[in-house]
Order: structure tokens, then sequence, then C-alpha cells
């Protein structure tokens, strides 16, 4: 999601922030993950790049992320995200692995 | 036919889909045979077809020229449910950008005179009006306490604050302040998105553009909303930002469980609505207020800075150079209006969702200057065509509950835009035309390039001979300053 905000952008894990979020399934906890990230980059102007998930559930999931502070002179912003909605939205496991399908409003 | 469904047509510019399985209403899609053939091909029918499935809709789900596939609804569609037979209010109904808008403002200024300083013009609007993705408002970050105020007031607490002028607020749709906004109906997230968001345009669609008056249609109608040939206007288009977005992402999750608790049964889940008269229902409507009443502000403090730009760029005052507000509509709302049905009136909740309100002369919402003729509809094309000011008709309110197109509509993903674009310098293209661009990503010229648009003269002219709303006046764009 933040290679569309800032596509080829570095952007250090130098700030790390705790994420909890709540939910009812798996594809509803998809979006409310995807929104919450959205949220911190939105509200604290900061860009994520590491994503360490620690607990997981189709009730919830508990994280770390880290990113750093937009930096106008490294970070060439390329497209706002609205939101990240429940249209077409797939969270299936595939063997080993699991995919998942999200339609961003830009 | 699309996905198999039906489509007949009543006359050439109204396409009928039959009520089969589930559907409460026939769909109703105004088109001409071609724009009909990228509806069917977008899998816009699919939706149509889904909406008339929603709870105490009334007489048709329908889809105007410009329709293409969206969440839930499509985007340019309309749908009325009767409040009092339990019609539900649909959060994709309205959309992510809630209060999406225009407004259009009129000068004296002759486009021959202006137009060797058309560069200083556009860069003053590029450098005074906020844009693009991440932009700050030219407001400091607001205080919760006034951010409250903004969404209770909308633009009339711009005027408090000395943008614009007492008269705009008659020449803007609902004066610019929904009175049911409820700041309290909005969380935490929503808050905080708005507090420095005001007075910014955003990026994608959502423009600042100077045109000139190119072709009048109704002479008569021009003059009553100020509009000469040759003259320059500008038109802002932009909604209500992160706020808006995030006050219909809250809603989503609520009306997911709204739909279980009110045993609603929808074929598509961002169709997730409520009964209006439910605490949910009035809580979205509270909300959904709040956030139009932030566009109607974040609208009129970039008019009062376009207002400064034109004046610094042109060197005279903003009353010399003529600047009046035409109107202010908005074309991604819920309203409860009244309406007959079947010979009856009643009170219905209208989802224009990417659609504008079209409102005949003698209706009481249309300003006092105005009702003798009609509201004014504005529909924006995209960069490189043109757009139009039409007005709204009695027969609007028979056919479509007073609603019209919104603009051109796309026709082309924007990843297939960029695609086409590779290569290309839209800029020049445009230059060529003798439109002056200024983008803060040239990546966002590429997905709003022309051909990514349907083609809004087709589109205005179904509406025209559906009379759904006339013709009044064709505008040229000769600037253009987006995100």
């Amino acid at each position: 999601m933040f290679e569309i905000i800032v596509p080829g952008g570095e952007v250090k894990p130098t700030d790390t922030v705790r994420v909890t979020v709540e939910a009812v399934s798996l594809e509803e906890l998809f979006v409310r993950w995807l929104e919450e990230l959205l949220y911190i980059w939105e509200s604290r102007r900061m860009l994520l790049s590491r994503f360490s998930i620690s607990t997981v559930s189709p009730e919830g999931l508990e994280a770390e992320v880290a990113g750093e502070t937009y930096d106008a002179t490294r970070h060439e912003l390329h497209t706002e995200i609205k939101a990240a909605t429940y249209h077409g939205l797939q969270v299936e496991q595939k063997g080993d692995v699991w995919e998942a399908q999200v339609i961003f409003d830009v | 036919m699309s996905n198999g469904i039906k489509v007949e047509k009543i006359d050439d510019y109204t396409w009928e889909i039959p009520k089969t399985g589930g559907m409460r209403v026939p769909g109703r899609v105004y088109s001409d045979e071609k724009l009909l053939a990228s509806i069917e091909r977008d899998n816009c029918l699919q939706q149509v077809v889904n909406v008339a499935h929603l709870q105490g809709i009334v007489r048709y789900s329908m889809a105007m020229p410009d329709a293409h596939w969206g969440y839930g609804f499509p985007i340019g569609g309309v749908a009325g449910t009767d409040v009092a037979e339990g019609g539900v209010v649909s959060p994709g109904g309205v959309g992510y950008d809630i209060n999406c808008g225009v407004r259009l403002l009129a000068t004296t200024v002759n486009y021959d005179e202006a137009k060797d300083r058309m560069d200083k013009i556009v860069n003053a609007l590029y450098s005074e009006v906020p844009c693009g993705v991440g932009s700050a408002g030219a407001i400091s970050k607001l205080s919760a306490g006034e951010l409250k105020k903004v969404l209770r007031d909308g633009a009339r607490w711009a005027v408090k604050k000395g943008y614009g002028h007492e008269s705009d607020l008659e020449r803007t749709e609902e004066r610019g302040t929904m009175e049911a906004a409820d700041p309290d109906a909005l969380s935490d997230r929503a808050l905080e998105r708005g507090r420095d968001q005001v007075g910014t345009l955003g990026s994608g669609n959502h423009f600042l553009e100077i045109g000139v008056v190119e072709q009048v249609f109704d002479g008569d109608v021009a003059r009553v909303f100020g509009l000469e040939q040759g003259a320059i206007t500008v038109m802002i288009h932009s909604g209500s930002r992160g706020l808006g977005y995030q006050v219909c992402d809250d809603s989503l999750k609520v009306m997911q469980r709204a739909v279980e608790k009110y045993h609603l049964k929808i074929p598509d889940r961002q169709l997730a609505c409520a009964p209006v008269e439910s605490p949910e229902g009035q809580q979205y409507l509270a909300g959904m207020s709040a956030a139009a009443n932030y566009a109607w502000a974040n609208r009129h403090v970039m008019m009062a800075l376009a207002e400064r730009a034109l004046e610094r760029a042109l060197g005279a005052s903003p009353k010399n150079l003529g600047v009046r507000l035409v109107y202010d509509v908005c074309h991604n709302i819920a309203k409860i209006e009244q309406h007959e049905v079947d010979g009856q009136p009643r009170t219905l909740c209208v989802h224009r969702k990417g659609a504008t309100r079209s409102f005949p002369p003698g209706h009481p919402d249309v300003p006092e200057p105005y009702k003798h003729v009609g509201q004014p509809v504005l529909v924006p094309g995209d960069m490189g065509t043109g757009s139009y000011v039409a007005v709204g008709t009695r027969e609007a309110m028979e056919k479509t509950f007073g609603s019209a197109c919104h603009g051109a509509g796309r026709l082309m993903s924007r990843s297939k835009a960029i695609k086409r674009g590779k290569g290309r310098s839209i800029d020049r293209e445009l230059q060529r035309q003798g439109i002056v661009i200024k983008a803060r990503q040239r990546k966002t010229l590429a997905e709003e390039m022309p051909e990514a648009y349907k083609d809004v003269d087709a589109v205005v002219d179904v509406m025209h001979a559906a009379n759904i709303c006339r013709k009044v006046v064709r505008i040229r764009p000769v600037g253009v300053v987006k995100g």
C-alpha cells in the first residue's frame, strides 16, 4: 500500500508504533488493518516500511510497525488513497501462503 | 446485454431494466446507444440491479449517462427510498467523498484581454490554493472546538471568518449548511483527519479550472446566472477530503451490523444500509451532513483564495473583476426531500452518487434570484474539453427526483490511462489546445487525460434531450490546476 503512496521511496524504519485491530472476520480484519496504517500516515504524516505482526486471528491482530516522518526532499508522494474498500475483498489460504485482494479508492 | 441483464428501449434516451428476482423496482438508465455500450461494458448495470433491491426504494433504480462502476451504487446512480415505508439510507449511495461537488464563479473579465496573462493566473492559483497528495490547509490546524464549528455551520463558518460574503450562501446548495449535522456523530479519527485540510483541493480528479464561456444556448438564463459570452469563469471541484472518507468508512462498519439487526437483504456488501428512521440511519445522516458542511466550508475558503490569486495576477480587486458566485452543487449526497410518487407527496431519502440536483423554476429550494428560471446545474467535463452550466426542469422532478448527471464519468481506469499516457506529454498536448496547466504530479495528468473520460458533450446532450436539465452555456477550459 505504501508503494502506491510513495513508489520506490526509501522509508527508514526509525520510529515504531504499536497497532491493535479488532474485527469479526478475516476479511474485515484485513480492511481494518489497512485503514489503521492509512490513519497513521494521515494523522502523523508517518510513512511505514516494516510490519511485524505478533498475533493474528479472525477476531483481531497485534502488530508493531515502523517507519519515518514524511520528508518532502526524499519522498515523492504519488497517490492519495482515500480508503480501503470492502468491494471485491478476498482473503484466502492457498497451501502455505495467504492471498488477499482489496480495492483501494484513490 | 451485459452479464445477461436485459435492457429495453423506452425512447432514444431512456432504457429500462425490467424488474426481476429480488428487484423491488425496475432500473432506468438515461443514455444514448453509444454511452449505453460503455455502461454495459463495465458491469455498471449489475449495480443498477443491485440498488433496486434496497428496502423502501420507489419508482426506479436510476443511472445517469455518465454512469460507471462504483462501490455498491454506480457512480452516476440515483435512488429514492420512502422514509415512512422503512426506506433505507446507504453510505454507498453517497460515496467516500461526501459532498464532492463543484462551485462556479463568473467574472466580467474578457478572456481575449486576459489570455496573455493566463500563465500568471494559473501560477497564482497554484501557489495560493493548497493542492496535491498530503497537502495541508491555508488555514492552520484547527482546534477541536473550531473544527466542530466548521462541521456544524459549513459555509456560514467560512463567511464568519472573513472568507467570501453572506450573499454567497444564497447561491450554494442548502445555503452551504445542512442543519441535520452533528459533529459528535463523528469519530475522533474523522475529526483528526479534518483538522488541517480546510481550504485544500486534494488530488485525483479534483481541480481548479479557469474557463471561458464559449457557447450560449439560452441567453435569457445565462444572463440571469451572470454568464457572459467570452468572459472568464473559475470552477472549483473538491470535496470533504480525509474527514469525509473516514465518516463513510466508519459508517460502513455500523451499517454492516445494521443489515443483520434489521434483517435487510442486500446483494452486495457495499450496499450496507439501515432504515432512515433507525438510530443507525439518523447517526449516518448526522455525520454525513457534518462532512457535507466541511466540504462547503472548504470550497468557500478556496473560492476566497482563488479570488485573492486573481487579484494578484490581474492587479484588480475581485469587485472590479466582477467576481461573483454563480452556484455551488454537491454531487455525492443523500437528501431528505419531498417528491410526488404515484400522485402522493412522499418524504424520500434521495441518494445522488455522482449525480447533481436539478430543481425546476418555482421550487422553494432554488435561490430567489434564480427562482423564475430554475437551479443552475454544473457539469464539469474533463480538462481537455469543456464544462456545462445547465438549468433544472419540472420533468427532472417527474423522472429522476430532480437529479441529473455530474460530469463526464471515467471511461478508462487510472492505470490504463497512465499506460496510454506513457511517452506522451499531456501538458504539451493541452497547451497546443490553448490550455495552460499546472499539476503537482505528472502522473495525475496522465490519469486525468481527456481520453480517460466519457464525452461530456454527449452526456449533457442526453440530459438535454430527455429534458432533465437544459443547456445554458458551454465553458471551454483555458487554465487548469491539479493536485
